[in-house]
């Protein structure tokens, strides 16, 4: 069995080369789907670590990037031993985009980060129109929404969703979280949302106080 | 300022904010760019595709608005010429009235080697045929003519606006074109032009050394002569003498920015110093976590147009270097004139009292519902004659 806490440490290290022979040597021994989930346990565990250090200001917005495509990876290694699906989820986020705006890339830090955290992610990807959003809220009924954007117009797109939201008699369901660079207390408001971050790791922590 | 012409006085003030001088009133740079267009009588597409709308679009807007600089003339997105070329990296959307460019990555982490060896020869060979289809598709001779006659059409019409703005409007240019220019740092061209976001993000980790010995070729082939330039005179016309834009130290953490950017940048400050020059950085996200690299530079030297920091806080922190921005696109786009005009108050009461401020936006301004009208109109018509 992989030294867990050296796995984590790894992660948390963001030290690839590493990570990958842990994994690759474990995946060697034909380990058993409980042995398999103690290690993508191990590495949600090192995710937390990449995380923290991002708080301190150790690590920055390109580190979480690194820290995605390793995660995604390390999981790419587990799969074979991993097995299907996995049913320990702590909760379900419908996540994207909103119309108007292409950027992704702090959509998809979040994503990675809060996979890692046990949350099953139904990402929709960007300039997603507030149709598909209620779609998806009413097909998979998340505890949580997750709206991202870059531009300022994103702040009328995320409002036009909750609006639909509101409409479709869906808001009260869900909790609704808004990232990126136009976001503030003061839109948060003015939006209707329940929290605004533009902090991928205070994002995470934040949908998790709502699942517990 | 009795004597002098308005343009003389624009520069003057601009000269003055950026020596940390006290000034009699706060000069204010234009952060106005497609939201200009959507202001006008036409739609963004029919602009961009017309230099004679365009032209009209930005002389409405100075003869509505009145500001002392602009950042944009019309002239940051040339999409007349990416688009003969077969460039499709602008996405102009007229119903949705937004402008988007896609993330670009023409290159792979294996070849920063080869674009060491020889930046121009790599753009050329690789990059531009990955970039611009049309180059290597038939036809490609009659591709190439088209576009050298749009690049001409679109040099033509920066020099046309450009002189109708200093010559008719007596509002200065924000650099000058012949001495430092603008200047682009090795690491943001990755960033905007070659790797992307994410390529670059992993490159810092797994590829450090040969990216790095790219930044230093390319530092020396696109960087070097234009602060080689800065021992030349600046021109009567010319509010600073040299122009940079930061958006990749976004991605950096305090660490990796002293490592990565910083290096670099401190060349090009050290010249600016040297030779006694100045220089406008427009800083997208934030530059707080960087304060420590800028304190040492010394004072009368730069300016510093913050996007999202608390720009207050900011002035504490440097207080060795001139300050821009600070006005918000949410209060512009959502609040009353009142609130507006008050926070511009308070903007100029606290930033510009002892010198060392020039007013503008924080963001942008792209969208239509970043500003409304008449909040931009009791804003500028405040500021220009607000007097300290």
């Amino acid at each position: 069995m992989v030294d867990l806490e050296a796995l984590s440490q790894a992660i948390g290290d963001l030290n690839e080369t590493r990570v990958l022979a842990l994994l690759n040597d474990f995946v060697a021994t034909n380990p058993d789907r409980e042995e398999a989930q103690q290690v993508v346990n191990a590495c949600q565990r090192g995710m937390t670590l990449v995380g923290d250090l991002y708080e301190t200001g150790e690590y920055f917005v390109g580190d979480l990037i690194f820290a995605g495509e390793l995660l995604n990876n390390a999981i790419n290694i587990l799969k074979p031993v991993i097995g299907g699906e996995n049913n320990s989820k702590v909760g379900s986020i419908v996540l994207g985009t909103v119309q108007g705006d292409l950027h992704d890339i702090g959509k998809n830090i979040f994503k990675s980060m809060i996979e890692a955290a046990g949350f099953e992610a139904y990402d929709l990807g960007h300039d997603v129109t507030p149709g598909a959003f209620v779609e998806m809220v009413r097909k998979v009924k998340p505890q949580v929404v997750g709206m991202s954007g870059v531009l300022t117009l994103a702040l009328d797109s995320m409002k036009a969703v909750i609006e639909e939201l509101v409409g479709a008699g869906l808001r009260d369901s869900v909790k609704i979280i808004i990232g990126g660079n136009p976001v503030s207390k003061v839109a948060c408001e003015q939006i209707g949302a329940d929290a605004f971050t533009t902090n991928a790791a205070e994002g995470v922590k934040l949908c998790q106080g709502w699942v517990r | 300022m009795s004597g002098q012409s308005l343009l003389q006085e624009r520069i003057q003030l601009f000269n003055d904010a950026v020596r940390m001088k006290k000034t009699h009133r706060i000069p204010q740079v234009s952060n106005f760019w497609t939201w200009k267009i959507l202001d006008s009588e036409y739609k963004l597409s029919e602009a961009l595709f017309d230099y004679n709308k365009m032209e009209k679009v930005m002389c409405d807007f100075h003869e509505r608005y009145q500001f002392d600089g602009y950042l944009d003339l019309g002239t940051r997105n040339p999409v007349k010429v990416t688009s003969a070329l077969g460039g499709n990296q602008y996405l102009v959307d007229d119903e949705k009235e937004v402008l988007n460019i896609h993330d670009q990555v023409f290159m792979e982490a294996e070849e920063y080697p080869e674009l060491a060896q020889n930046p121009v020869k790599f753009l050329w060979t690789k990059i531009l045929p990955r970039k611009y289809k049309k180059m290597t598709e038939a036809g490609a001779l009659e591709s190439f003519k088209n576009t050298t006659n749009e690049m001409l059409a679109f040099a033509e019409y920066n020099t046309k606006i450009t002189k109708k703005f200093t010559d008719e409007y007596q509002v200065p240019e924000m650099l000058n074109i012949y001495g430092g220019g603008v200047i682009l740092h090795p690491f943001e061209m990755l960033f905007n032009f070659l790797r992307g976001i994410k390529g670059l993000s992993i490159d810092i980790r797994k590829s450090k050394e040969t990216l790095m010995e790219a930044m230093d070729a390319m530092y020396e082939m696109f960087v070097k002569p234009s602060v080689l330039a800065l021992e030349g005179k600046t021109p009567e016309t010319a509010a600073f003498d040299m122009y940079s834009a930061l958006l990749a130290h976004s991605i950096l953490s305090t660490k990796q920015f002293g490592e990565i950017y910083w290096p670099i940048l401190k060349k090009v400050i050290d010249k600016l110093v040297e030779t006694n020059k100045t220089m406008y950085i427009f800083s997208e996200s934030t530059m707080m976590r960087f304060c420590e690299f800028f304190q040492e530079v010394p004072k009368g030297h730069l300016v510093i147009h913050t996007e999202l920091d608390d720009i207050f806080e900011l002035r504490k922190k440097l207080p060795n270097v001139c300050l821009a921005g600070g006005m918000p696109a949410d209060l512009l786009g959502k609040a009353d004139v009142k609130t507006c005009v008050d926070y511009a108050k308070k903007l100029l009461d606290e930033l510009g009292r002892d010198g060392g401020f020039i007013f503008s936006q924080n963001k942008m301004m792209s969208f239509r519902y970043d500003c409304k009208r008449e909040n931009l109109l009791a804003v500028s018509d405040f500021v220009r004659n607000y007097r300290l």
